[in-house]
């Protein structure tokens, strides 16, 4: 049991690290030091989440998912708009690189597990 | 770069991924009932149809539910209660059951549907299934006739169906049948009573007809399954499965994210120390 809740983290971190310096990238992010902005916001609001998810069955009703991952897009939108200076719309690059990321895992998602 | 480029690319790229999301994931409707259950929709192929009760036995006198099969515990309910699973899952060595729950107070209790319905799993080893007709005619196969037939003096009347012959449970009563009750299976129990199985007939699915008196409801319980069920050790059940391990992983990810937090901070600082320069 603890062995899938591990690989559910990791595997979710990196596929959500992947698709959000991916969307860092085309927006034009290039220093390195917002490059590893991007990883530890990722690292430091993906895990909680995820866990989350798993502790509530997976079950969660929208609403819950809805409020986690609007707290996600706050916290991240904060971190860049005091940490980031080049990052000149924070929270607006936070909301999109978290909708980015979760459509396309839904995607990924929906194509592992053969839609 | 320009404002208006990131911007654009920005559009571009969301409603892209919107559109593709979109599409991939529409579904469509499935005719059989199936559970609202995560893990069930994410393993419904693997999973079997089942279709029957499970009393809980668990041999510290309390059934585990668990989150999905080898999952976390998320709670118990006391020996002897029935519940009723529709797909069985198979994990290595065991067998698992999706169950609907309803909790009561500190316990897990059988469906009550005027409340908060929940689901979860299972294992087989912690129950004791209940028997029902298609166990009957396993054991009976020998006394009971087959072939199919239908009873002209059954027509218009409000009959009883019944789970098994001499059961004690009735399914439901079906009123003003027609010629369409067909029986594909008859026995005659110990008091000389005919009985008619019915596989379906207008959505009523597998049940059994008293042929020789199809209205009454007081036809006397002959038990089938004797039913043992573990006592309890304590009055409170056991400590859940799974929770030490959970809780080292809450604290292995809250130290993750301190530790993040700390360098972003100290990131932070450092950009606002190259600023000043």
């Amino acid at each position: 049991m603890g062995n899938e809740i591990i690989s559910s983290l990791v595997t979710s971190l990196a596929l959500t690290l992947v698709l959000e310096l991916l969307f860092a990238l085309i927006c034009g992010i290039r220093r390195w030091r917002e490059i590893l902005l991007v990883i530890l916001v990722n690292v430091m609001t993906n895990p909680p989440v995820v866990l989350t998810h798993n502790l509530m069955r997976l079950n969660s009703p929208v609403f819950i998912t809805i409020a986690l991952e609007a707290a996600v897009v706050a916290i991240e939108g904060f971190a860049y708009k005091y940490s980031a200076s080049s990052i000149k719309r924070p929270f607006l690059f936070s909301f999109g690189a978290n909708v980015f990321s979760y459509l396309l895992g839904l995607l990924a998602l929906h194509i592992y597990n053969g839609g | 770069m320009k404002k208006s480029t990131i911007s654009g690319k920005f559009t571009a790229l969301f409603l892209c991924a919107l559109l593709i999301s979109a599409i991939s994931g529409f579904a469509i409707a499935d005719v059989i009932w199936e559970p609202e259950d995560d893990f069930y929709m994410s393993h419904a192929e693997d999973c079997e149809f089942y279709g029957k009760g499970l009393y809980s036995n668990g041999e510290s006198g309390y059934l585990e539910f668990f989150s999905k099969p080898e999952g976390v515990g998320i709670g118990f309910a006391k020996n002897g209660e029935l519940f009723f699973s529709q797909f069985s899952y198979a994990s290595n060595d065991e067998t698992w059951f999706v169950v609907e729950f309803t909790r009561n107070g500190e316990h897990i209790a059988p469906p009550d549907y005027s409340g908060d319905i929940e689901f979860g799993w299972v294992k087989l080893s912690d129950t004791i299934e209940q028997y029902d007709s298609a166990d009957f005619l396993e054991q009976f196969s020998a006394e009971i006739s087959s072939g199919e037939f239908t009873e002209d003096s059954l027509i218009s009347m409000d009959i009883i169906a019944w789970t098994y012959p001499c059961s004690g449970e009735i399914c439901e009563m079906i009123p003003d049948v027609d010629e369409a009750l067909t029986f594909s299976n008859t026995y005659t129990d110990a008091e000389g009573r005919r009985w008619g199985h019915c596989n379906y007939y207008y959505g009523h699915r597998d049940f059994w007809v008293c042929l020789d008196d199809p209205t009454s409801e007081s036809i006397p319980a002959v038990t089938q399954q004797e039913l043992v069920f573990h006592q309890p050790n304590a009055e409170t059940p056991p400590a859940a499965t799974g929770n030490s391990v959970t809780m080292i992983i809450i604290i292995c990810v809250a130290a993750v994210v301190i530790l993040s937090a700390s360098l972003i901070i100290a990131l932070h600082k450092k950009n606002s120390a190259d600023a000043q320069k």
